[in-house]
């Protein structure tokens, strides 16, 4: 579970971002390999075609390596990229300009599915089976936007201020929208008695694994 | 956190709590121990955080899209970008206004630039063993002897001619006055050094100012010199051809009339010219003029006088005749040389 890239890391990696904007290659290829895999995670969201989530990786690093002497230093070097990728492939699949309006018109969506996809061979129970299903259902309905929002909390543990700026909203915007996607996943929240026993007795698992 | 916020959260409530999320996503131990004995208390609220800990749980386990094979493709992919990246030149946008800013920005610098051209200081300076030929902006030709130096403010059109040296400096100065009767201040031309002024209208003579020692030399023509007699008063004195004036710093302390003053042009023919020199004139030249380091073993040796002229053509035939004329021991190793007895 312990899936986030470990605060002290992401200190050294502002270390490391210094060293490649002064053109080290091996920072360089370090921050490749150490996002490569949050990237593409979160690009198939927006997309599930593999290609544009490479292309659009591959077009953010040679830009980066490019313009390595104009950039700034962000708070965090892994939202940084979440933020470039973003507009990368909202580029690239031409919907910028839509996008942009819908920033404007304060609407809840884009062109994008924000696709839930669960690993069949982590899931072992029934119980999780069937609330990861309805959890996919439920976030199939909401607006991709509060689809993102939602993985970018509970996935990649970003907190109101990181979300606000990697999708380019206001703080106060992102905890409203992050407000209304947990109030649309009421229907998850209602349990009979008999489906909290067995919740109960996983959560308690949990506990003792964690 | 108190416990008592959470008394009446609901899932909800607790989805959207960042000490909650926080929890669930990244634990620890200590956040393991506060929900623990939160739990403990309030074992009613099991329920709400159970289920709120269950959709998160459940929603981080999602497939993840990633492939070690490609993360190596894409990066085959970036460095094969970067090396074969060539550097597009920038692209000139012409914008109006940013042109005619420029335009105005190239005129005023204009404008300055020729003010400024007109009383820039210019320096002509000689390393050792140079010899240079430079006209002035007057028509004047000066010949700097080896590590020299000649300074003037241009804009000569509007004042007199002017220049400052140090060093040696043979001048051939342009005649520009028609009225001996009528001279214009640019028609005058002075020469500034070691504290003495030298005012000529148009002559040919040589000026060597090194250490504190000024000689002034008059092939034809005639000149003023003005300078501080003992009484530091301000005296004059006019030059006569073959006139050679010699000045520590800037009092006259000899004056010579040379038997033949075309000699003293010779030194810019690249020839080593000397009269009766003593060894410590020699060294004094080599040093000043070629850069050399000379030493000698015994201090006595530079009294030694050579009688006649010597006329060389460089520092190794002069070298050769001090030796053999001398009967001296030179040894030279790049710019050292070491000048000693022979050893009987």
């Amino acid at each position: 579970m312990r899936n986030n890239f470990p605060l002290d890391q992401e200190r050294n990696m502002l270390i490391t971002w210094a060293s490649f904007k002064e053109g080290n290659w091996d920072a360089y290829t370090l921050i490749y390999n150490s996002y490569f895999k949050f990237l593409c995670n979160y690009g198939y969201k927006f997309t599930q075609d593999v290609n544009i989530i490479e292309d659009c990786v591959h077009d953010l690093f040679v830009k980066l390596w490019t313009n390595k002497n104009n950039l700034g230093n962000p708070a965090s070097v892994k939202n940084y990229l979440f933020k470039a990728l973003r507009h990368a492939i909202f580029r690239k699949t031409e919907v910028s300009d839509r996008f942009n309006s819908i920033e404007n018109q304060d609407d809840d969506t884009y062109s994008f599915a924000f696709e839930v996809s669960f690993d069949q061979q982590i899931i072992a129970r029934e119980e999780e089976k069937e609330l990861q299903s309805k959890i996919k259902i439920l976030l199939q309905d909401l607006p991709s936007r509060q689809q993102e929002i939602i993985y970018l909390r509970y996935y990649e543990n970003l907190s109101y201020e990181e979300i606000a700026d990697v999708m380019g909203i206001t703080t106060s915007s992102a905890y409203k929208l992050f407000y209304k996607a947990i109030h649309n996943l009421q229907e998850l929240f209602k349990i009979s008695k008999f489906k909290m026993i067995l919740i109960l007795i996983i959560f308690l698992e949990f506990q003792i694994f964690f | 956190m108190e416990f008592s916020t959470y008394l009446n959260y609901t899932v909800k409530d607790f989805l959207g709590d960042d000490t909650f999320i926080s929890w669930i996503t990244n634990p620890t131990d200590k956040k393991d121990q506060f929900w623990q004995s939160f739990l403990n208390k309030y074992p009613e609220k099991e329920e709400e955080v159970s289920r709120a800990a269950q959709v998160i749980k459940a929603y981080r386990k999602q497939d993840t899209s990633f492939n070690r094979q490609n993360q190596l493709n894409v990066w085959n992919r970036i460095e094969a970008s970067i090396r074969t990246q060539k550097q597009v030149p920038a692209k000139v946008i012409s914008r109006p206004v940013w042109l005619r800013m420029a335009a105005v920005f190239l005129l005023a610098t204009g404008m300055a630039f020729t003010v400024w051209q007109f009383n820039r200081q210019e320096t002509i300076s000689t390393g050792f063993g140079e010899i240079r030929t430079v006209i002035l902006p007057d028509q004047s030709e000066v010949i700097l002897n080896s590590n020299s130096d000649l300074t003037y403010f241009s804009g000569w059109y509007f004042h007199s001619r002017e220049v400052w040296i140090n060093g040696e400096v043979l001048f051939k100065v342009k005649h520009l006055n028609r009225d001996s009767l009528n001279i214009k201040p640019s028609e005058r031309f002075y020469v500034h050094s070691n504290g003495i002024e030298v005012e000529v209208l148009g002559t040919t003579f040589n000026v060597k100012s090194r250490h504190e020692k000024t000689n002034v030399s008059l092939l034809n023509g005639k000149i003023k010199i003005a300078y501080l007699s003992s009484f530091a008063k301000k005296e004059s004195l006019i030059m006569e051809p073959g006139d050679d004036l010699e000045f520590n710093h800037n009092r006259l302390v000899a004056k010579k009339v040379l038997s033949r003053p075309a000699d003293i042009t010779l030194w810019t023919a690249r020839r080593l010219i000397f009269n009766n020199p003593s060894l410590r004139k020699i060294i004094e030249t080599l040093q000043d003029e070629y850069g050399y380091q000379v030493s000698v073993t015994d201090p006595l040796l530079q009294n030694l006088k050579i009688d006649g002229e010597i006329k060389v053509s460089g520092v190794k035939e002069l070298l050769e005749t001090i030796a053999s004329t001398l009967h001296l021991r030179i040894s030279q190793s790049d710019k050292n040389i070491i000048i000693s007895k022979i050893s009987k």
